[in-house]
């Protein structure tokens, strides 16, 4: 493979991997805390929290330049204090997909809570269990399968991010330039065998995270038959 | 035993406003709450363990108050002490039988048991006859190993009281003549108290040292083995059994 290759992408499984990281943790917690928590107005913090996966990436791109941009009122509050720009870097760019891809963890990662009989959850009380063994040792042992499925979902979906990603990094070729950006510059250049390439690069890595993630889901349906 | 019971719910669904008031007392070491279903006795039982909070009233067991609105005491289901078995049984379907049983004594992560625990578990496991299936998960076992299964989770955690939450409804009518001897016999064996709710006739026979009658969210009856009197009244019904 050549270097036109692999440089982006080793750069978009890098930033897709944190990306789907931070997805990870934050939808976690977001999916518990609406399953399990007494929120009021929860269904329209659910629609809040879902609109990244319905807005335009360019939309979100635009308020994230807003917000974390040199002016911004976050970007500018972290050069001040760290020293640290997002813009044109490939940590910019994997908040941007991180963002696309939270409500994918989110929805699933909800959803899988609340499949969850809440009877386990007090079983394991009169147990003796506290709230965080009780979700360390039957929440999320049970919801796993699910989050995990949703995990892969948003994997995918950094690895394909275009609009936010373009918006907030750039095409900086070596350093912010991810498969689905070097695609749309090899075809604008008229390269089309490199284009070919990594379209089916591409192609193939979604493939293979799309299959893996339906076994995922089925053999833990089987596992979790109903007692 | 040595229980007092007097709170209050509202609950609400699409269909009804259902206010439970349940207020009774349990001296007898085999006792059960009896009703027909929608009566408020699992809602009762539930909290008793802790596992849902009334909006008023309180709850006192063996001199210990574990739960009073008025003076905002609230001892978390983790700490009283109270053992409950559910209904469908409840248990962790991603745990073996042994991981079931051993749950409450189990570290927050991994497995691993100190000998003595090792021990108290295996000792459970050969009693309720589920060596053989230690290391089968609960989809694979039938519904009277399911509930001995759930016994010997809840007596594992040391319980100073067992709740039995309809225990045999699940069970087909051979299986509960014989699940009703076992539980008998462990309430012998590990001498704990037992309270258990049903709306069965034959649990009322069998299990009945102390009945208490719960009807649409009121005590209506309430006798001991001794004193049989049927009492009608709130004021009767607080009378000991």
């Amino acid at each position: 493979m050549s270097d036109g290759v692999l440089i982006p992408l080793l750069l978009t499984l890098k930033i897709a991997g944190w990306a789907t990281l931070l997805a990870l943790v934050t939808g976690v917690a977001a999916g518990y805390a609406l399953a399990r928590g007494r929120l009021a107005g929860r269904e329209t913090l659910d629609a809040v929290l879902t609109l990244p996966m319905v807005l335009p990436p360019t939309v979100l791109g635009y308020y994230l330049l807003v917000l974390v941009g040199r002016k911004g009122v976050l970007g500018r509050w972290l050069d001040e204090t760290f020293g640290i720009t997002l813009i044109f870097t490939w940590q910019g760019a994997a908040i941007a997909a991180a963002i696309v891809a939270f409500p994918l963890v989110f929805k699933a990662a909800r959803a899988a809570f609340e499949a969850v009989d809440g009877n386990l959850e007090k079983a394991a009380r009169s147990l003796g269990y506290s709230e965080l063994k009780v979700f360390l040792r039957v929440t999320m042992p049970l919801a796993w399968p699910g989050v995990l499925a949703g995990a892969m979902l948003a994997f995918a979906r950094a690895m394909g991010e275009f609009g936010a990603t373009l918006m907030v990094a750039g095409s900086l070729p070596g350093r912010t330039q991810t498969l689905s950006i070097a695609i749309y510059e090899a075809v604008a250049a008229g390269e089309d065998e490199t284009a070919h390439f990594l379209v089916l690069v591409s192609s193939l890595i979604c493939i293979i995270v799309l299959v893996a993630s339906s076994k995922l889901l089925r053999t833990g349906h089987m596992r979790l038959r109903t007692v | 035993m040595d229980l007092d019971v007097d709170i209050r719910r509202v609950l609400r669904s699409a269909q009804r406003i259902f206010r439970l008031h349940a207020r009774f007392s349990v001296r007898e070491d085999l006792a059960v709450l009896f009703g027909p279903s929608g009566a408020g006795k699992s809602v009762t039982l539930q909290a008793i363990a802790g596992l849902l909070h009334p909006d008023a009233g309180s709850v006192r067991f063996g001199g210990t108050t574990l739960f009073d609105s008025d003076s905002g005491v609230d001892v978390p289901a983790r700490r009283r002490g109270i053992g409950y078995v559910f209904q469908d049984y409840a248990l962790f379907p991603h745990q073996t039988v042994s991981q079931n049983v051993a749950a409450a004594l189990t570290p927050l992560l991994g497995h691993r048991l100190r000998a003595e625990q090792r021990e108290r578990v295996d000792a459970l496991l050969d009693a309720f006859e589920l060596t053989p299936i230690a290391r089968s998960y609960p989809s694979q076992i039938s519904g009277g190993q399911r509930q001995r299964t759930a016994l010997a989770r809840a007596l594992a955690a040391e319980p100073k009281l067992l709740l039995l939450d309809e225990p045999f409804n699940a069970l087909d009518t051979g299986l509960r003549a014989r699940m009703r001897r076992e539980v008998l016999q462990v309430w012998e064996r590990f001498r704990v108290p037992i309270l258990l709710i049903t709306h069965d006739d034959a649990d009322v026979a069998a299990f009945g040292r102390q009945l208490i009658r719960i009807e649409d969210g009121r005590i209506v009856t309430q006798r001991g083995a001794q004193s049989n009197p049927l009492a009608h009244t709130m004021a009767s019904v607080h009378a000991r059994g």
